[in-house]
């Protein structure tokens, strides 16, 4: 009498809300088909099959020659050197021992971004510099059975490694590696692993890198787009991004390799990006804003300097940056040289800075936060260090006029002071000659 | 208007001074015969002396020590005997009385494995956050104690959605006794294991408090996530031992059994000394006569509670619903607005209150300076709000079971307690008032689980697909999941390759599945008073009932309208305002038999006639069209052959049914005189649902044989089916929102409340005889003359015949 099982799950599973659809670059279905010529996929990839018991994946191994150009950049020029500063960047990293005897590059691409036992990844990557050019390896799951011989094979990889490199590696694949480890209940190999993940330092420099500081004004850090707006290369039919999970799906599903090609030419992009970028990255903390392609990669370059404790580069950088036409360039380096100044006792380096702000700023919208801290440092140091309360009352009226609630408060506050100190002034006869008690 | 006193020095002189005037009441009314007393029942529990029983002896003697230093020398009977079980691996169920000292049947096995092995790991389960905190704060105290003693560090921690995320991957390496809940542990646990091989792999217990709460959606979805757990710690090498702890119900074991797919041995003979306690049955006299109508039952419980409190003595007032708490709680405060600040020793609780609010009303209540806490079954569980004088119920509960678990939130190990149960009008509290036998004599209710409902079920083997393939073969608990997972491969979740499913979709299931309701969503409540600011949260099903436009709202006593409902974005927006009404949403339900599962007869080309079910009018239709249509009989063709009247018992089903429903309305009604001020009209979206039901169809030459008219007929069918929705959760351990009732024509419907079904149907049909024997009882014994809210329904709502023609139609029934 009742239903046929299957067609009331059926019923149910379907009712299930899915997700929003977009528009693909591929013909989606759900249909298995039992067709799955291994030997077929590897050969159509361009890589072999490697096989344990019943275990099997797909290495893919691709050497790009030195004399090759990643964009703008010979592979060669991005063979990492000693004597880079990779301590600008990531203090940590730059002790592990010989570092640059051989980074090893690091991506994987995932079922998912979501996490939790589900979510594996399906292709892992290294790159490598070798003798002639650089290397990047892949190993493609051909079915999740084979998870423990990638494993075992990536481990052996990175057993040479004198440094792993990521680009979020921090957060997204190593833990997501750690995580698969443990499935299989074995050790990682990226326990305690140097670990130089270059996605915060790549965010530093260059997330303003095109539209300067207005507001929202963010080009996004992707490896794709920054390969494509710092190096210069630009992708031919890449595979978007959300695609992938599901394109591997119906690969496992159907067996068809063509969906996967594209995928693969991603990761492997993504790889051989990262190397460059860093390399690129590396020698522009080496040289300085003489190597900077345009005024926002100064400003980005001297924080980062400065971040570093490397104060004199950074004032180098930043007095650099205050020469740009660009206003938004100029109000940030002139108020982070302000900052500097002032905490090396360079008062009237740092009130010229804050000047310059005001200059630079202008009254801009986008700017106001830096101008108001400029108005308030330059009342702070018309008050206490040039002992000028004429002048700083000046700032102290513009400061109240332009906030509200607390701050027009203790602008209010500091007003009635300077008012206290210029009526005593009068009385002992003129400014500058009493001492001022806060 | 009276003000507070302080809380008594002499409790059980007090207690005595309250209760006797409704001691004497009762003992009047029996001496004069009476057969509609004020106070229906007294009984007295006698206090019983402890039994103790040494430690165990295969018990590390550190255990010992630990517990000793902490003036516990030795265990209650039950303890020892549950300890015992639980150290040899024997899966047990302990069901014992509030404050037996239960936790000590599970710490005691735990804190032994972690001193013998200190890899040793332990899962505990509460059905809320609010009761992990609690155990807690018991757990580090003896963990502290065996530190200073051994030097063995005992990592104990909460891990549940409030825990911080830089907190927990150290409690994951650090965790000897994990506290959390089925919500996390379905969504934050298990999806992550490997994150959490250390527990699995040297998991020796698991404990699940409050069992007895995972019943029905819950219970359901729990059976599941076990046997999920069951799966991964197979995967890790473990294979834990249970040890649970439950309230009085009647199948403890069962029940336990059903959750966890294994053995278990049973503990229940409590060995804990108790203090003697009063239970009193209080039903408000009857004002009119003739209507049936007594005296509020807010009002009495009002009155009773006053009693207890001006007296000095700390109580706790159960409220059947969230609406009737803030009722009672306007109402208490308004007895005792003394000096200023002093309304503030009264407060409600209730689901929906913002956690912490809750717990300064807990702690309120520890300390004494919450006298009186007007509550919702929320506070029902083990939440720690220290040693109450007296529980006042307003409104019977609903089942044996969840009664005595309430007055047991009152007494204390020595010393007198008193329970006051106050009926409504409801049926089943009548039922209960009047035969109090049946209350103290009767076995509690059954819990009752589906674990194989296949919504619940197949959420659950996308997660367990999620978390590890399954391989050809395999089973999921008791389950075969071939067929399940052929289902899921067609929709892309899984793909089937060299004997194993693997999971083939980007999603993480567990996020699309709650365990506690039918949807994860709910409305939130945003005040519009002053700025925006949320109070509180209503769960979705529940949302367009309470949240609809010019609803009040009502919080702790203090009202708001709703000004608009945002129902998309599932956000009400209020407005404090004052006024002396509150509403109620009137709904609309249909149901269509999809397939019948079993029957006496199987009316089978009704069901393939979708006309015949379009023209039926439910119970509030007023549509004159759909009354004639039920006026007419059915061609012959339809009705089995073999039917006549001589042997025409009713015809009882259960199967599938669709449920669509959709609130079309809503009264106002007047505070403490529940007049029916007004009333408005909504446009709101329905609701649909595919679900199990029980119905009976009352065969039309029955109908057709008895002298009433068309309409008599229809109101006597509308008065079974009251009576029956009121004595069904007596029947099963049920909350009356978990089962609909509908009315199609001569066919009444009781359905589960849940999509896919929780199981209600298949037992409702086979104590059909039962139901039908306690259903007609209620009405007759019902004192009024034509029907009231305590039979068929309120008067006015149904026709003056109803009492008549049900009582007719039923002893017909049941002949």
């Amino acid at each position: 009498m009742r239903k046929d099982l299957a067609e009331r799950l059926r019923a149910i599973v379907k009712t299930a809300p899915g997700a929003a659809s977009r528009e693909l670059t591929y013909e989606p279905d759900v249909q298995a088909t039992s067709a799955y010529d291994l030997d077929g996929i590897a050969d159509a990839l361009g890589g072999t099959v490697v096989q344990d018991g019943a275990a099997h994946i797909v290495v893919i191994d691709k050497m790009y020659e030195s004399t090759q150009s990643h964009g703008r950049w010979p592979i060669e020029m991005s063979r990492p050197v000693a004597q880079a500063p990779l301590g600008v960047f990531d203090k940590k990293a730059s002790t592990a021992p010989d570092w640059h005897s051989r980074p090893v590059f690091f991506d994987t691409e995932t079922t998912g971004l979501s996490g939790g036992a589900g979510t594996i990844a399906f292709l892992a990557g290294c790159g490598w510099f070798e003798e002639g050019g650089f290397r990047v390896r892949q190993w493609l799951l051909t079915s999740q059975a084979g998870e423990r011989l990638l494993l075992k094979q990536l481990g052996a990889a990175l057993d040479e490694s004198s440094l792993l490199v990521s680009y979020n590696g921090r957060t997204f694949d190593v833990p997501l590696m750690d995580m698969r480890c443990a499935f299989h209940r074995q050790s990682s190999p990226f326990d305690e692993m140097p670990h130089f993940d270059m996605l915060p330092s790549a965010r530093k420099l260059w997330s303003k890198r095109e539209s300067g500081f207005e507001p929202g004004a963010d080009s996004g850090c992707s490896l794709s787009t920054l390969e494509r707006d710092v190096l210069g290369f630009h992708r031919v039919g890449d595979v978007p991004g959300f695609e992938i999970p599901a394109r591997y799906f119906q690969f496992l599903r159907t067996g068809d390799h063509r969906l996967l090609s594209g995928v693969l030419d991603h990761h492997r992009h993504d790889i051989v990006s990262l190397a460059v970028l860093m390399a690129y990255a590396l020698r522009l903390a080496d040289q300085g804003p003489d190597l900077c392609r345009n005024d926002h990669e100064v400003v980005a370059l001297g924080r980062i300097y400065e971040r570093a404790g490397l104060s004199d580069r950074a004032v180098e950088a930043y007095d650099r940056a205050s020469q740009s036409v660009d206003r938004y360039v100029r109000a940030q380096a002139f108020s982070r040289l302000g900052l500097i100044h002032r905490r090396d006792a360079r008062h009237d380096d740092a009130a010229r800075a804050w000047q310059g702000v005001l200059e630079a700023a202008g009254g801009r919208r986008s700017l106001f936060q830096l101008e108001r801290a400029a108005i308030e440092a330059l009342a702070i140091h018309h008050e206490h260090r040039a002992k000028d309360p004429e002048e700083a009352k000046k700032y102290a009226e513009t400061m109240k006029a332009q906030s509200s609630g607390r701050a027009a408060a203790d602008a209010s506050y500091r007003l009635a002071r300077l008012e206290r100190k210029l009526s005593e002034d009068k009385k002992k006869g003129g400014p500058k000659t009493a001492p001022l008690l806060e | 208007m009276d003000t507070l006193p302080a809380i008594t020095a002499n409790k059980d002189e007090s207690l005595q001074l309250a209760l006797q005037r409704m001691l004497s009441s009762h003992e009047r009314a029996v001496t004069a015969g009476d057969d509609d007393p004020h106070v229906t029942a007294v009984r007295r529990l006698a206090p019983q002396s402890a039994v103790y029983a040494p430690f165990p002896d295969s018990l590390d003697p550190r255990v010992h020590a630990a517990y000793a230093s902490r003036g516990i020398d030795q265990l209650y009977s039950h303890q020892a005997e549950a300890i015992d079980h639980a150290m040899h691996g024997r899966n047990v169920v302990v069901v014992t009385p509030t404050a037996s000292g239960k936790t000590l049947c599970y710490n005691v096995p735990v804190l032994n494995a972690i001193l013998l092995d200190p890899a040793s790991r332990a899962l505990y389960l509460f059905p809320t956050k609010a009761l992990a905190q609690d155990q807690l704060a018991e757990l580090h105290q003896m963990a502290e104690v065996v530190a200073t003693q051994t030097g063995e560090q005992i990592g104990v921690f909460t891990y549940d959605g409030d825990t911080p995320q830089d907190a927990r991957r150290a409690i994951r390496g650090k965790a000897h006794v994990v506290l959390s809940n089925p919500d996390m542990v379905h969504a934050g646990i298990l999806p992550h294991h490997p994150r959490w091989a250390k527990l699995f792999e040297n998991l020796k217990y698991i404990v699940i408090d409050e069992l007895h709460t995972y019943r029905g959606v819950f219970g359901s979805h729990l059976a599941n996530i076990l046997r999920r757990l069951r799966r991964i710690c197979r995967h890790y090498g473990s294979n834990p031992t249970f040890i649970c702890s439950s309230a009085t119900i009647a199948n403890p074991k069962e029940l336990a059994e059903k959750l966890t797919e294994q053995p278990f041995e049973i503990v229940d003979k409590s060995g804990a000394p108790r203090g003697e306690k009063f239970f009193l049955f209080v039903n408000p006299p009857v004002v009119n006569q003739q209507l049936g109508i007594r005296r509020s039952y807010l009002s009495e419980t009002r009155r009773v509670a006053i009693e207890f409190l001006k007296r000095g003595l700390q109580l706790i007032v159960f409220a059947q619903s969230r609406l009737s708490t803030e009722i009672l709680t306007t109402y208490m405060k308004d007895a005792f607005a003394g000096p200023p600040g002093s309304a503030d020793v009264i407060r409600g609780y209730r689901g929906g209150y913002l956690p912490m609010r809750r717990r300064e009303i807990e702690r309120g209540l520890r300390d004494g300076d919450v006298r009186c806490v007007v509550s919702t079954n929320a506070l029902e569980l083990g939440i720690d709000i220290g040693a109450l004088d007296v529980a006042v119920m307003a409104g019977y509960p609903g089942s044996i079971a969840a009664t005595w678990q309430r007055a047991g939130r009152a007494g204390r190990r020595s010393g007198r307690s008193a329970a006051v149960l106050v009926a409504s009008s409801a049926p089943v509290d009548q039922f209960v008032a009047r035969h109090p036998d049946y209350f103290f004599d009767a076995s509690p209710e059954h819990a009752l689980v589906n674990p194989d409902n296949l919504h619940i079920l197949l959420d659950h083997v996308k997660c367990a697909a999620f978390e590890m393939p399954f391989n050809d073969g395999d089973v999921f608990g008791s389950i075969n999941v071939n067929e399940v997972l052929t289902v899921l491969a067609e929709e892309g979740y899984v793909h089937h390759t060299e004997g194993q499913w693997q999971w083939t979709h980007e999603s993480y299931p567990a996020d699309a599945v709650s365990l506690r309701s039918v949807t994860s969503d709910n409305f939130i409540i945003v005040d519009q008073t002053n700025g925006e600011r949320v109070i509180g949260e209503t769960d979705f099903t529940s949302g367009a009932s309470v949240l609809h436009e010019k609803a009040i709202y009502i919080l702790e006593g203090q009202l708001f309208q709703v000004e608009k409902l945002d129902f998309d974005n599932r956000k009400a927006f209020v407005r404090q305002v004052e006024c002396d009404y509150y509403t109620d949403a009137i709904d609309y339900t249909k149901v269509t038999i999809l397939e019948i599962f079993a029957g006496d007869a199987m009316p089978q080309p009704e069901v393939e006639n979708p006309a015949s079910i379009a023209l039926a009018a439910a119970g509030l239709e007023k549509d004159e069209v759909a009354r004639d249509a039920a006026a007419t009989p059915l061609p012959p063709t339809l009705l089995p052959a073999n039917l006549t009247v001589s042997n025409a018992a009713a015809l009882r089903s259960h199967g599938e049914v669709h449920v669509v429903s959709r609130v079309v309305g809503f009264k106002k009604i007047k505070f403490y005189t529940n007049e029916n001020i007004g009333a408005g009209e909504l446009d709101l979206p329905e609701q649909n649902m595919h679900t199990t039901a029980y119905w009976l169809r009352i065969p039309e030459e029955l109908l057709a044989a008895l002298p009433y008219s068309t309409d008599d007929r229809r109101d006597g069918i509308a008065g079974i089916a009251f009576a029956m929705h009121q004595i069904a959760p007596l029947l099963l351990m049920s909350d009356q929102g978990d089962i609909g009732v509908s009315i199609d024509r001569e066919t009444i419907f009781l359905y589960d409340n849940y999509p896919g079904g929780i199981g209600f149907s298949e037992p409702l049909y086979s104590m059909h005889d039962d139901l039908l024997a306690r259903t007609r009882e209620l009405i007759a014994e019902c004192p009024c003359q034509s029907g009231c809210p305590s039979c068929v329904g309120p008067e006015g709502a149904t026709g003056p015949h109803t009492k008549r023609v049900a009582q007719d139609l039923l002893s017909r029934l049941c002949a």
